[in-house]
């Protein structure tokens, strides 16, 4: 497989936020505003790409038994750095992410990446992987965050557009509005890819852990 | 041999990642300062910002360390500041609204103790309803204006609960302010 098919699957075919219907905590949490969203995003990669990295690395070192409490210790680690780095360099977005930024650890996108493939790839493509999936989950924050920050706050990475005129429509920055916005956003992946996904989705061919299993988990079925 | 392969080494290993992993991060924490930012407090600019509207007369604002003696002092207080010029006293407080510790918010007391203007300095009330309230400098001053003069505040219609945070944030600050005066803490 080459590197550029593992980066550029996480971006739209298997979107982690649209697609695969992963870390939809983080997603509808911070994408108020259209700049947390792209702040999460990018953190997320971050830390993404730094443990995808070190746990390809340490793939024959870590016995299988301690293999998740190994790698939620490593993912934990770069995300605290990231959190130290914000809150000494970025403060306003320390303080917009709040607890979701610790939360990152969590993300069931990255234990997902490390288990099903990091775990399993060489260095390259699982820095490639991290990467196409990382941008993807950034991609779809910033798109929910901007539509939701558009018509809920009136303005765009802070930029006003209703010039006083317009009001905007408050229930998009509040999580009913989240859960619209996101609904609307799949619906709209979904029927551009001609419901390839969700017909792809359906039983043990789609489902996004089929890595780490090998499919024996519906074979016991 | 199978005590080492399953026990052991899964051990061991475990260990040492966790134990590099502390000491990348303890080495982060150090290179980049960052218990200076955590308890840094509000940049000068800020206070001055700040003070503007909640202790206009004072013209430097300086930082004060309190032990909080009462249960009061330690839910609500976040710093107490004195003003170089003996114009007052500048407390900033976090108050419960719809979201509890909803509202952090800077108080500005005069030398008896009384207010005389709030500034809110960062809400989580719902958008559009309860963080109007906490964007109402007129209203903030009418608050501190009426319990100045032993009034009870009215209410904004339809966000009583954000009104009352920022009522409860004044008399918690007058309150906290009688106890540290009580205990010469301010002098």
């Amino acid at each position: 497989m080459s590197f550029t098919k593992e980066f550029l699957k996480g971006l739209i075919r298997e979107n982690p936020v649209l697609v695969m219907l992963l870390g939809t905590c983080p997603t509808l949490a911070v994408t108020a505003v259209a700049q947390n969203g792209l702040g999460m995003g990018l953190a997320t990669t971050f830390v993404l790409l730094g443990s995808s990295v070190v746990i390809s690395l340490l793939k024959k070192v870590i016995p299988g038994e301690v293999r998740l409490p190994a790698f939620i210790v490593i993912i934990a680690g770069f995300v605290t750095l990231v959190s130290f780095l914000l809150q000494v360099y970025v403060p306003d977005l320390y303080d917009a992410l709040g607890v979701f930024l610790s939360l990152i650890t969590v993300n069931c996108i990255i234990l997902g990446r490390a288990e099903a493939f990091a775990s399993k790839n060489s260095v390259a493509a699982s820095a490639a992987d991290a990467l196409g999936m990382g941008l993807g989950f950034t991609l779809a924050l910033v798109a929910i965050g901007s539509i939701r920050e558009i018509l809920g706050s009136g303005s765009w990475f802070g930029i006003d557009l209703t010039f006083g005129v317009l009001e905007p429509i408050t229930l998009f920055t509040m999580p009913a509005g989240g859960f619209m916005v996101f609904g609307f956003m799949v619906a709209v992946v979904n029927k551009l890819s001609g419901y390839r996904i969700s017909k792809k989705k359906m039983g043990c061919e789609g489902c996004p852990s089929r890595a780490a299993c090998g499919g024996k988990e519906c074979a016991d079925q | 041999m199978k005590i080492y392969q399953q026990i052991i080494r899964p051990t061991l290993v475990l260990v040492l990642i966790a134990s590099l992993v502390a000491a990348a991060l303890a080495l982060t924490y150090n290179l980049a300062g960052v218990e200076k930012v955590a308890n840094a407090g509000y940049t000068p600019e800020q206070l001055a910002e700040y003070a503007a509207v909640a202790l206009p007369e004072a013209d430097n604002l300086t930082q004060k360390t309190v032990t909080p003696s009462t249960e009061e002092m330690e839910d609500s207080l976040l710093y107490v500041y004195t003003a170089d010029n003996g114009a007052g006293t500048a407390l900033v407080v976090v108050s419960k609204g719809y979201a509890s510790d909803g509202i952090t918010m800077m108080v500005g007391l005069d030398t008896e103790g009384q207010p005389v203007g709030v500034k809110v300095i960062k809400n989580a009330e719902t958008p559009g309803i309860g963080d109007k309230v906490c964007a109402n400098e007129e209203f903030h001053q009418q608050v501190a204006d009426t319990i100045r003069e032993g009034g009870e505040p009215d209410v904004i219609a339809g966000a009583t609960k954000s009104s009352n945070g920022i009522i409860g944030g004044v008399r918690t600050a007058v309150s906290i302010y009688q106890t540290l005066e009580k205990e010469g803490a301010l002098a």
